[in-house]
């Protein structure tokens, strides 16, 4: 019942990303219909294009989708048309492979009587070999088609649109029920596509039968031109809305999608300007980064931490001391600064149930040095690994624990409020710090980066919309770890939308008039 | 009559294994030529390399006294009727849209080829109703029947035939030879008739060519064939019998 009223409220949302969804999958579809479909009348016709093409063909379809979506992003940029291209290379094998064994396995003797008949090749080809190939190019068509239906699903990994934006925002901000609906919208459309089809080529086979006067092959061409005009009106409408005058993007986190909602509300409301958000890019800066060097994206929220090594690329540990040296660089390289930083810091950081911190006195990680030996660490599996994992921390801080203990990321906050940990490692706005029973120690000897928060902006966008650095300004110092994260906690575990959250957030700090 | 069709010194192997040893033979325009030889004997090879569907490894073929190899074989294709070995009809094809296919290809008016295809189902003893079937809901007779009809369909002044009357019944086969024996007088029309059947060859035949491991055995009129002293040639008559 729940789920039935969740579908209710957001009908308008599913609803757009289903027809978004409908029209990447045809236009990729269509594109490999085409295409495929030639590459398999070539690769059949001139045998000694066979084994190259079909290789090729081959070895596109192996690449995993998420490494040709890394290969594209730089060619095509981020958004739809690399989805639609994606999409596209994938349906490629399924369509090529079946025109090829459709037409390859026409009867020899067929072939020879057209032939005798006085048929050219181009006749041969067109009023014999691809109808009788037609069942088989059909099938292939036909898997095609919920193949590529199910792989558009992935497409909002690079921040295009579709039924995979519902499903990678209901991961990242831990909404199972938007995932679970993303989902079933794909396979609905997957199914009721297949039944179509089935229908069709049904419709298409009787009506052949019946009469194959002119007339109703007329007919059929009006048809088909009134689906193309209307798939292309809905691309049209759906992918050229009114040009946006910023372009905001967000990577798949909770808080950055309160921080990119937050910008959005404040710039519609104090300016003329008109906003588009791309939420969730996957890969994050390693993919954002690049778009705004193409200009695709004007602004998106980022730590500095990361600017520093994933972007300057600059070795050592980046400290708030070194802002300077950061935004200089920023300008110089990539004609981007820095600006609005919120005062809040996305770092990793140690925690401790709060009854210890008061009964030792603890406030830095060095504090733990002398009571940590009967204390339990507790973290996820990969932070024993990680390389600023568990044993370069307890050897730059000398700390011995009397135990440690693997756990689940998510039931790591229980297990410390049930006793059964004493510290563990956290981000320090993580939506359940703001809850629990804890302490988080300082990183006193700088063994972490400092991440704090802030937006990465390009010049030129400040220099056109001068009005924008109004906004920044007003967002500057707005947000602690603290409020951070009980914002992420809003969105995670009370089920409210990032939205809301940034618009009640905002009214209550008196930006919005 | 001038000379229509010539082999000159042809001879085609397949894989190292010679098929038509130095074969010679003129045929006169408007004759009914029965090709009568066993199995694997290289008939139709022969009648394939009319039109151009298999080429000869030595030696010239003229048609019309001009040689194949001048000539654009898809236009003599069109000008020469083919009915095919177990007449290949073309499955998503009706019944109609088989036999009027060359007259597409040639886009005649939608009106003639109408026409001509029941002439054509008329010659060939078919009725109306099986021009909107498929080739897999007739008999291996009735398909028979409308490979002739293509063949006929184009009105070519050649016509080759590679045993057309093999599956279809006794009584239906012999109103097919009488109607075809009546377009051949009617029409002047050459053609080339392969069958198995030594009665038939006799029967049909202007001249009957006899054909045994793709070496020429005979080439004469029926009536001359009786007095042939070939060896091949009396046991095939002498298996009439049987
Ligand atoms: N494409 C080919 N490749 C190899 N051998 C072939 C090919 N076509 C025909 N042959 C061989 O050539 C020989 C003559 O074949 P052809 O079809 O001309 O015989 P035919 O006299 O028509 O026989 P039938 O009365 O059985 O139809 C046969 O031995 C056959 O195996
Ligand atoms: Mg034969």
């Amino acid at each position: 019942m729940e789920f039935i009223q969740f579908i209710g409220e957001r009908w308008e949302f599913l609803w757009g990303l289903t027809l978004e969804h409908i029209a990447i999958s045809v236009i990729a579809i269509v594109i490999a219909m085409i295409l495929g479909g030639g590459i398999g009348i070539i690769v059949s016709e001139f045998q000694q294009t066979t084994r190259p093409i079909m290789g090729s063909v081959s070895f596109l379809y192996t690449i995993p989708s998420i490494s040709l979506l890394g290969f594209l992003i730089p060619l095509t940029g981020i958004g739809n048309t690399t989805a639609i291209v994606a999409l596209s290379i994938y349906a490629l094998l399924p369509m090529v492979r079946n025109t090829y064994t459709g037409l390859t396995q026409v009867d020899t003797a067929i072939i020879e009587a057209a032939k005798g008949l006085g048929s050219t090749r181009w006749q041969i080809l067109s009023h014999i070999k691809i109808p009788l190939a037609l069942p088989v190019i059909l099938s292939g068509l036909r898997n095609m088609i919920t193949m590529t239906i199910a792989l558009a699903g992935i497409a909002s990994f690079i921040g295009a649109g579709g039924l995979g934006v519902a499903i990678y925002r209901g991961i990242t901000t831990n909404n199972a029920q938007l995932t679970l609906v993303g989902s079933l919208c794909i396979a609905v459309i997957a199914l009721v596509s297949d039944v179509l089809f089935v229908y069709g080529e049904q419709v298409w086979k009787k009506k052949r039968v019946a009469c194959e006067k002119s007339v109703k092959k007329k007919k059929h061409a009006i048809t088909v031109t009134a689906i193309i005009g209307i798939i292309i009106a809905i691309y049209f409408s759906l992918f050229n809305p009114v040009k946006p005058q910023v372009k905001i993007a967000t990577k798949p986190m909770t808080e950055q999608y309160i921080l990119g909602e937050m910008l959005a509300i404040l710039i519609e409301t104090n300016t003329d300007l008109h906003v588009d958000i791309t939420h969730g890019i996957g890969g994050g800066t390693a993919n954002i980064h690049p778009a705004m060097i193409a200009n695709e994206f004007d602004v998106y929220p980022e730590y500095t931490g990361t600017g520093w090594s994933t972007v300057l690329q600059e070795p050592g540990i980046y400290t708030n001391d070194q802002f300077t040296q950061l935004q200089n660089e920023y300008s110089k390289k990539y004609n981007m600064q820095w600006t609005g930083m919120y005062g809040f810091e996305n770092s990793y950081a140690l925690a401790v149930r709060k009854e210890i911190a008061t009964q030792y006195d603890l406030e830095t990680i060095s504090d733990l040095r002398k009571v940590a030996e009967p204390l339990v660490f507790g973290a996820e599996y990969d932070f024993y690994e990680r390389e600023d994992g568990y044993e370069p921390l307890i050897q730059r801080y000398n700390l011995t624990f009397y135990q440690t203990v693997d756990l689940d990321i998510g039931l790591k906050y229980q297990a410390i409020e049930e006793g059964k940990i004493d510290v563990m490692p956290i981000f320090t706005t993580d939506g359940q710090a703001s809850q629990a029973d804890i302490v988080v120690l300082s990183d006193d000897l700088q063994f972490y980066p400092s991440y704090t928060c802030g937006n990465v902006v390009r010049h030129e966008v400040l220099q056109s919309h001068p009005e924008l650095q109004g906004i920044f300004d007003s967002v500057t110092q707005i947000l602690t770890n603290e409020t951070m994260s009980q914002l992420n906690y809003d969105v995670e575990k009370n089920g409210i939308e990032p939205h809301d959250v940034a618009r009640n957030f905002l009214e209550q700090q008196n930006l919005l008039k | 009559m001038g000379v229509i069709i010539e082999f000159k010194q042809i001879g085609k192997q397949y894989n190292q294994k010679s098929i038509i040893t130095n074969f010679n033979l003129a045929i006169a325009q408007g004759e009914l030529v029965t090709v009568i030889g066993s199995s694997g004997s290289g008939k139709t090879t022969l009648l394939k390399m009319l039109n151009g569907l298999v080429k000869p490894d030595h030696g010239t073929i003229s048609i019309y006294q001009q040689l194949l190899s001048e000539q654009d074989i898809i236009t003599l294709r069109r000008k020469i009727g083919y009915c095919i070995q177990g007449s290949v009809l073309f499955p998503h094809m009706t019944v109609a849209q088989n036999i009027s296919y060359v007259l597409r290809l040639e886009h005649w008016k939608k009106k003639e080829i109408y026409r001509r295809i029941d002439e054509c189902l008329e010659i060939v003893q078919l009725s109306e109703e099986m021009k909107q079937h498929y080739p897999d809901q007739l008999s291996g007779g009735q398909q028979q029947r409308v490979g002739i009809a293509r063949a006929l369909a184009a009105d070519p002044d050649i016509i080759l035939m590679d045993e057309p009357f093999g599956a279809v019944d006794e009584i239906t086969r012999v109103e097919l030879q009488k109607a075809l024996k009546s377009i051949h007088e009617k029409t002047e029309k050459t053609i080339i008739f392969i069958t198995h059947d030594i009665r038939e060859a006799l029967m049909l035949g202007t001249k009957v060519l006899v054909l045994d491991k793709g070496e020429l055995q005979a080439y004469e009129t029926p009536e001359q064939l009786q007095n042939n002293s070939n060896v091949f040639v009396q046991r095939l008559l002498n298996s009439r019998s049987d």
